[in-house]
């Protein structure tokens, strides 16, 4: 865990504070993100945790121990350090520069071949191929991924991340996002995360917290920031599509609707005209034998063929639960329909979310 | 680049030059007065510093002269495009032109044309003649082709595009070369007193065979004085070049 | 064809000289080098300590330092020249915790000294020195400075300060930063800087010989007493290519010191 206690940093000859009485403590195994416009004190938090900026005043615990009573030099070692740009020291190969600070710590050399090659796997680089490359030889992405590997090498229990992936390009930004998420799930690190991308916060945050000329203006996860933004700085730096957003947030399991009643594609006509009539509504879905959801029929159609196979209609294209309520959004406008199957990932049907919730969602969001 | 402006920085600039001028007042003044015995007075006079540092001056600034006179021009030819096969082995010469010491650049002309101011004359020629060379090179060859090219589509011939782009584009690393050029020489000039030429370095010359640090002293005093006030004042007008 | 053969005639002095040149030439970059590339680290470094007060009462200590220097190893020299030497002396020393000022006072005063003519430097010291060998080694050592400090101070400051600070990052302490990280990276402008004060050194050794330190020139100033174009030619051509050969023998050092991340090929 780390602990900020009423934390104040200022620089000589400048009378206002970067950072300004500054409290947040961070979980471990989550990853916290450090947002706000640039010269809010991200950086210089970011900077004062690793002991490279000692604080003006107010304390920083690791763990319950005071950062200013530990050897700067130990407490860096046990924490990752990326930065944009990464940082790769151009005249070392690849392996070399993964394996600075095992060396640093003087590991055997078996150990730091291993951790090399295992780092190199996680990040999805051939180890044969990339070890004793050079930067300049890599990709953006590439390097990117190699600073990231550097960091955790010495498998640190805290990662400090100033700006990661700041320097690639959207694409590219996005799959390293992703990556990073996907490793963070095996290696549950601590982390602190700065940017000042909202749409990479929101993405990769397990918390978030907002600063503004060196204060904290609100602390929480993701959905609480959207959804109950302190105030306007906060709706504002989250931008007038934050519930667009909070809709990629929330996953479609939290609001789908289950026992959907449905109908199969062998059912007779008249059975399906009763069930329309019970259930109140003006369309059924359609399941085949595999309880695979194969459309949709309308009341009004009813009376235009003699089987549910000459008039079903497409739908759109289901969804997982895991997916996020964009997705299933986007899937709906797609077709122009309001509402969306959701299937396990046998492709069986098990509910549905409809255009109704979501816009409750929204205006819910709206009113608070 | 700063340009000069106002009385304030003009004396600001003018302030180092001045120094330098004074202190070699001071200094010629003090060991006229202050010999140290007949035989270095009569080699220590007013009239004969006068006369020597008027043998340096002119050694350094009719080579210096000469070389900007050939080198510029030939810069210039050597970046056209007729010439593009033969310029990258003109340049290595060059450069391996300025690897050679002055010592032996001034021994070379003596042993090949004799003593005598001319011999002088022509070693500096050609000792400068190489920095400023290269910078006119690199600097036309610097000077961003897009702009070349822009300068075509508005309708400029070659000689205008030569003069009114190229050129002042490149002038600041020119000048570079000259200042480097004129520094150098006055270095070489030093050197000059042994092709008998003159120049202040008969005063460290002979100083140094008669052991009379006072003559000797007149001479080196003077000759590194000469070196930084011009470097300065050479300097000052690189600096004023706007680029 | 004459020139030749009195080459070979020659040779035994010859090669004994080009000895001499060599051993003049490595001797003071040896002391160079190590000055140069100290200082150029040195004046990168940010100024030390952080409290000014802490720092003003070092530099008043150095200046102390520095009369205690004067007054104790050059009690054979007048009392007035004593007192400008330990103001030199307690100035340098202080500097040392003033990097800023240092690194500007250090690039001004050793461009002056690239100005000045070699063979007015080598009079300039003949007072203090006398002549001969450690005359020409101190005013060597003078002239080779600058090319290598400015490269030194270039090349550490252009590294990319994200690789600095990732390596302070991970824990890197201050003296690893610098031989493992910048020295390295800054390791091939370093050696331009060196190679460019090598040559410059070999042709200003030939000089030195005028003030009794032997060397190549030797050669050239005999046959100007004595009136021998052959011995004035001889001494000239061997001269270039001793120069022509430290320059083409440190391009080669130069390209073999680049670590290969940095090679552009």
């Amino acid at each position: 865990m780390i602990k900020l206690e009423n934390l104040v940093k200022i620089y000589e000859g400048n009378s206002n504070p970067a950072v300004d009485n500054l409290s947040v403590e961070i979980p471990n195994g989550k990853i916290c993100i450090l947002i706000g416009p640039s010269g809010c004190g991200k950086t210089t938090l970011l900077r004062m945790i690793n002991g490279l900026i000692s604080p003006t005043g107010g304390k920083i615990f690791i763990n319950d121990n005071d950062i200013t009573e530990v050897d700067q030099v130990e407490l860096r070692r046990n924490m990752g350090y990326v930065i944009q740009g990464t940082g790769l020291f151009p005249h070392w190969t690849i392996a070399e520069n993964i394996s600075v600070v095992p060396k640093l710590l003087k590991w055997p050399k078996d150990k730091i071949e291993n951790v090399v090659n295992n780092m190199l796997i996680l990040i999805g680089l051939d180890p044969d191929e990339y070890k004793n490359r050079y930067p300049k030889a890599l990709s953006g992405g590439q390097v990117q991924r190699v600073g990231v590997a550097r960091a955790l090498a010495a498998d640190p229990p805290i990662m400090l991340m100033d700006e990661p992936f700041g320097a690639a390009d959207p694409i590219t930004r996005s799959k390293l996002q992703n990556e990073f998420l996907y490793i963070q799930e095996k290696i549950r690190k601590t982390i602190v995360f700065v940017t000042h991308d909202i749409d990479e916060a929101i993405k990769m945050g397990d918390l978030i917290a907002i600063l503004k000329d060196g204060k904290l203006i609100q602390y929480g996860t993701p959905d609480d920031i959207l959804s109950h933004p302190e105030n306007e700085f906060v709706s504002e730096f989250v931008g007038s599509d934050r519930t667009l957003k909070r809709l990629g947030l929330i996953k479609v399991r939290d609001v789908m609707t289950r026992g959907v009643e449905i109908v199969k594609s062998s059912d007779p006509i008249d059975k399906v005209k009763e069930m329309i009539k019970r259930v109140n509504n003006n369309f059924l879905y359609v399941i085949n034998e595999k309880m695979e959801p194969r459309g949709y029929v309308l009341e009004e159609d009813l009376e235009k063929g003699k089987n549910l196979k000459e008039i079903i209609r497409t739908m759109a294209s289901p969804v997982n639960p895991e997916d996020t309520l964009k997705t299933a959004l986007s899937n709906m406008m797609a077709l122009g329909v309001g509402t969306i199957c959701v299937v396990n990932n046998k492709n069986e049907f098990i509910g549905e979310v409809t255009l109704n919730v979501l816009t409750r969602l929204i205006s819910n969001t709206d009113r608070e | 680049m700063n340009k000069i402006t106002g009385k304030k920085q003009l004396m600001k600039v003018l302030l180092i030059p001045i120094l330098i001028i004074g202190i070699g007042i001071v200094v010629s003044i003090y060991y006229v007065k202050n010999p140290g015995g007949q035989m270095a007075a009569n080699i220590i006079s007013y009239s004969n510093i006068k006369r020597r540092l008027i043998e340096h001056l002119e050694l350094v600034f009719v080579a210096t002269f000469l070389a900007i006179a050939t080198a510029i021009p030939l810069g210039i030819l050597i970046t056209r495009k007729r010439f593009k096969k033969i310029a990258p082995i003109i340049i290595t010469v060059v450069n391996f032109g300025q690897t050679l010491p002055s010592l032996a650049v001034i021994g070379l002309m003596m042993g090949l044309l004799g003593l005598g101011f001319k011999t002088a004359i022509f070693a500096l020629w050609i000792y400068s003649l190489l920095p400023i060379l290269r910078n006119t090179y690199t600097g036309i060859r610097k000077v961003d082709p897009n702009i070349i090219d822009t300068a075509y589509g508005m309708g400029m011939k070659k000689m205008q595009i030569l003069w009114k782009v190229e050129l002042p584009l490149a002038l600041y690393i020119i000048f570079a070369g000259i200042r480097t050029a004129t520094v150098v020489n006055v270095g070489t000039a030093a050197l000059a007193t042994f092709i008998g030429a003159g120049g202040l370095g008969d005063f460290i010359v002979i100083g140094i065979s008669l052991m009379r640090n006072t003559i000797l002293l007149t001479g080196a005093i003077l000759t590194a004085l000469l070196a930084v006030f011009l470097d300065n004042i050479l300097g000052n007008i690189e600096n004023s070049i706007i680029v | 064809m004459r020139l030749i053969n009195f080459m070979v005639q020659r040779i035994n002095i010859l090669l004994q000289l080009t000895a001499a040149h060599a051993y003049l030439v490595i001797f003071s970059m040896i002391f160079a080098i190590a000055i140069a590339v100290v200082s150029g680290i040195l004046i990168t470094l940010p100024s030390w300590p952080k409290n000014i007060l802490l720092r003003n009462i070092l530099f008043i200590i150095s200046l102390l330092a520095g009369i205690l220097i004067a007054f104790i190893f050059y009690k054979e020299q007048p009392i007035s020249n004593r007192i400008i030497l330990f103001m030199l002396y307690g100035f340098f020393i202080g500097l040392i915790f003033y990097r800023k000022v240092l690194r500007n006072v250090i690039l001004y005063i050793d461009s002056i000294i690239m100005t000045i003519p070699s063979i007015a430097l080598f009079g300039l010291f003949i007072p203090i020195l006398g002549i001969g060998f450690f005359n020409a080694v101190v005013a060597l050592v003078l002239y080779a400075q600058l090319p290598i400090i400015r490269n030194t101070y270039a090349g550490i400051t252009s590294i990319d300060p994200a690789v600095t600070d990732s390596a302070r990052g991970m824990g890197m302490s201050n003296l690893q930063i610098i031989l493992k990280v910048k020295l390295p990276i800054a390791l091939p402008i370093i050696m331009a800087g060196i190679r460019t004060s090598t040559v410059m050194i070999a042709g200003i050794a030939a000089i030195a010989s005028y003030i009794g330190a032997k060397s190549l020139g030797e050669f050239i100033f005999r046959g100007i007493s004595r009136g021998s174009q052959n011995m004035i030619l001889t001494g000239a051509i061997w001269i270039g290519i001793f120069a022509i050969i430290t320059d083409f023998f440190l391009g080669r050092v130069e390209k073999w010191f680049t670590p290969k991340g940095l090679r552009v090929d």
